[in-house]
């Protein structure tokens, strides 16, 4: 009875303060929708770029499931040319004939140089066989100047915005320095061992930083004094579910090729990376939104507190427990944290929504904030805890003080 | 039912202890009205405050209903003020965002008492204080002496059985202070309410069952047992006091003379500080 007795107490004081201080409430509540904001949407940023992340790397780079060579790590390792898969054909047509499986493209990365009249630029030449590539990477959409290098292509190469240089390049280093168009001629020098003249038929933009490096052959112009026949640095796969990955890996596994085959999510280390180290930038931006949401709560209650120290003293004179004091307080600031919360919200949806419709163009990607559950209860929770901890502390401990020194504020 | 002994309260200014209470002692009957009065400065304020337990003594007792409740814990004290008594400020110190009933609702609210029983109570009282007609009113839109009659029915909404009442006239105007003073003695004899009170009016010592003259801290003079005669006597001197000075005689005189009738200094004091 007494705890229901206090509560009532507390909650006609807040209540009745409520009524008419307005000017605290829009203020507090536009901080807290603030730093709620600030929170959810930096955490939501995050989570949406690991997604981008990832899903250029399976798109562009790794396909649903990657094979690479039984001792090597093509992809991350970067050891292009060093580790290869010397039964490529074999594993490409089991692969192949397996069920389930979509499209499978082999890969053989090379380490090239790629000359316009002087102007020298070192980047990755990828040789495919390019209709068999296009079943799996989806680089033929993103095609946006020329034309795709087709099966019977000879002499043509197709670029990435980042390859091709200025004006394409969208990152700060405008890509490899070169500058090329459709139709350029240029030399490339493939591993230092082979060169030739190509024509550049088109370029690509995938929007991933990552891809938009590659350059592209057809295997055809893979000369024999490579020794590169029937091998490859990886081979590309793609299922008709990506919800049964283990499954299709393990029958890949099963086929004894000698190879070494890992489902995209578990090679997007570099998705991974970026993630963490957002996440440590994620944490330094929710300390500062806690920060300042306890801080300006603390403030605002603690002047609040203080302009109203009298009347505290006079409702402790008058029989008014001091928990109950302190109660109304952390009712009111209750009652501020789910006002903010509820226009910080609108905030953040009104946010992901206009995102969604126009995504964050990045070098990673188009990124869209990707807003969970978990995203909004654990700020709506950080900012709840974060604002009663700011408001007990100074009615706490103005609380706590002479009632008649409250109540006249003398030096007693 | 209160019983003073060798009260202190020292107060630490910086670094200069100040006494404001040096040592005072005596005893409250249940149903008294008693008038702590003394010049400005005394200590009478700080005396009631100790009383109301809104202060801890630096040494002494105060016994209330045969218990020691000096040194009792905050919540303790917080109760005890809660259930038997009530407060009368000087500046009403009533609650700003609230209208009348909800003030004078507030302090029940701590209590066992439904939420229509509070509100019944509290409007009972406002009328019974001549506040009917602004149950509804928040305290801006109340004169002083409304502001104080809300205050008083504050004090009131606990059952009490004592109030405490420190220099409740002291912003009226002299008809309204006439009223709120009126109130407490009618409280006094209607409801058998003790009543403290903290005044340097001599006007209203006529009204007290029990004077306690306060000065530098320390109790000067104890009158008790105030009959009708008393009053009568004290309204006299004040009468003689006023007319003498209306008819021009230097103070000194009719301080002598007073004297020399038996009369106490510091009480010709007080009534002259009237006029």
């Amino acid at each position: 009875m007494k705890l229901y007795n206090e509560l009532r107490t507390a909650d006609f004081i807040s209540y009745k303060y409520f009524q008419k201080n307005y000017t605290i409430l829009i203020f507090l509540t536009a901080i807290l929708a603030f730093s709620f904001v600030n929170i959810v949407f930096f955490t939501s940023f995050n989570k949406g770029l690991e997604e981008t992340v990832n899903r250029e790397l399976r798109t562009y780079v790794l396909g649903d499931i990657i094979i690479e060579p039984e001792g090597g790590d093509e992809v991350t390792k970067g050891k292009v040319g060093e580790d290869i898969i010397n039964n490529a054909d074999e594993v490409v047509n089991k692969v192949r004939a397996l069920p389930g499986i979509m499209g499978v493209s082999k890969r053989i990365g090379l380490r090239a140089t790629i000359a316009k009249k002087g102007k020298l630029s070192i980047g990755r030449v990828i040789a495919v066989i390019p209709e068999e590539d296009y079943d799996v990477s989806l680089l033929e959409p993103t095609i946006f100047e020329g034309n795709s290098i087709g099966r019977y292509e000879r002499d043509g190469i197709l670029m990435g915005v980042e390859s091709a240089g200025t004006p394409w390049s969208r990152t700060l280093t405008q890509g490899t320095g070169i500058s090329v168009n459709v139709g350029d001629k240029l030399e490339v020098n493939l591993d230092d061992k082979f060169k030739k003249n190509y024509t550049l038929k088109g370029m690509f933009d995938t929007r991933y930083f990552e891809s938009d490096f590659f350059t592209f052959i057809n295997e055809k112009e893979i000369p024999e004094s490579l020794g590169l026949k029937n091998k490859a640095t990886s081979i590309m796969v793609k299922v008709d579910d990506r919800s049964k990955l283990q499954i299709y890996k393990r029958d890949i596994l099963n086929l004894n090729l000698h190879v070494k085959v890992s489902t995209w999510d578990e090679k997007a280390g570099f998705g991974q990376q970026v993630a963490k180290s957002l996440g440590a930038i994620q944490i330094v931006m929710f300390v500062a939104g806690i920060v300042i949401a306890s801080v300006t709560i603390f403030i605002t209650i603690y002047v609040n507190i203080l302009s109203r120290m009298k009347f505290i003293g006079i409702m402790r004179a008058i029989g008014i427990s001091r928990s109950a004091i302190i109660l109304s307080y952390l009712i009111e600031t209750f009652f501020y944290c789910i006002a903010g919360i509820v226009i910080g919200l609108g905030i953040v949806i009104a946010i992901i929504k206009y995102l969604t419709v126009k995504p964050l163009d990045l070098p990673l990607g188009l990124v869209t904030p990707v807003v969970t559950p978990q995203n909004i209860i654990f700020g709506s929770l950080s900012i709840i805890v974060a604002s009663l901890v700011s408001a007990f502390i100074p009615t706490w401990q103005v609380t706590r003080k002479n009632i008649i020194y409250a109540i006249y504020r003398g030096e007693k | 039912m209160i019983t003073v002994r060798h009260l202190k309260k020292t107060y630490r200014v910086g670094k200069i202890e100040v006494d404001a209470v040096r040592d005072v002692s005596f005893d409250v009957d249940k149903g008294e009205f008693v008038n702590i009065h003394g010049p400005s400065g005394s200590g009478k304020s700080t005396v009631l405050h100790l009383l109301g337990l809104l202060d801890d003594p630096t040494k002494g007792t105060i016994i209330l209903d045969g218990k020691d409740v000096s040194n009792l814990p905050e919540s303790e004290k917080s109760k005890i003020r809660l259930n038997k008594m009530g407060f009368v400020f000087q500046e009403y110190n009533i609650m700003p965002e609230m209208t009348s009933l909800e003030n004078t609702a507030l302090p029940a609210l701590m209590v066992d008492m439904s939420h229509n029983a509070i509100y019944e109570k509290a409007e009972k009282i406002l009328r019974y204080l001549g506040l009917g007609r602004r149950l509804h009113h928040l305290p801006s839109e109340l004169s002083g002496g409304e502001k104080q009659r809300v205050s008083i029915a504050r004090a009131l909404i606990n059952n009490p059985e004592i109030i405490f009442a420190d220099e409740p006239t002291a912003n009226l105007d002299t008809v309204t202070s006439d009223i709120i003073i009126n109130l407490f003695k009618r409280m006094n004899k209607e409801l058998k309410l003790t009543i403290l009170l903290v005044s340097h009016n001599p006007k209203y010592l006529s009204y007290a069952d029990k004077i306690v003259y306060v000065e530098d801290g320390l109790v000067k003079n104890i009158q008790t047992n105030q009959n009708n005669e008393t009053r009568n006597k004290f309204e006299m001197l004040r009468l003689f006091i006023k007319d003498s000075l209306n008819k021009g005689y230097p103070k000194n005189k009719i301080i002598d003379s007073l004297i020399s009738v038996g009369w106490k200094k510091p009480l010709i004091d007080n009534l002259l500080r009237e006029f």
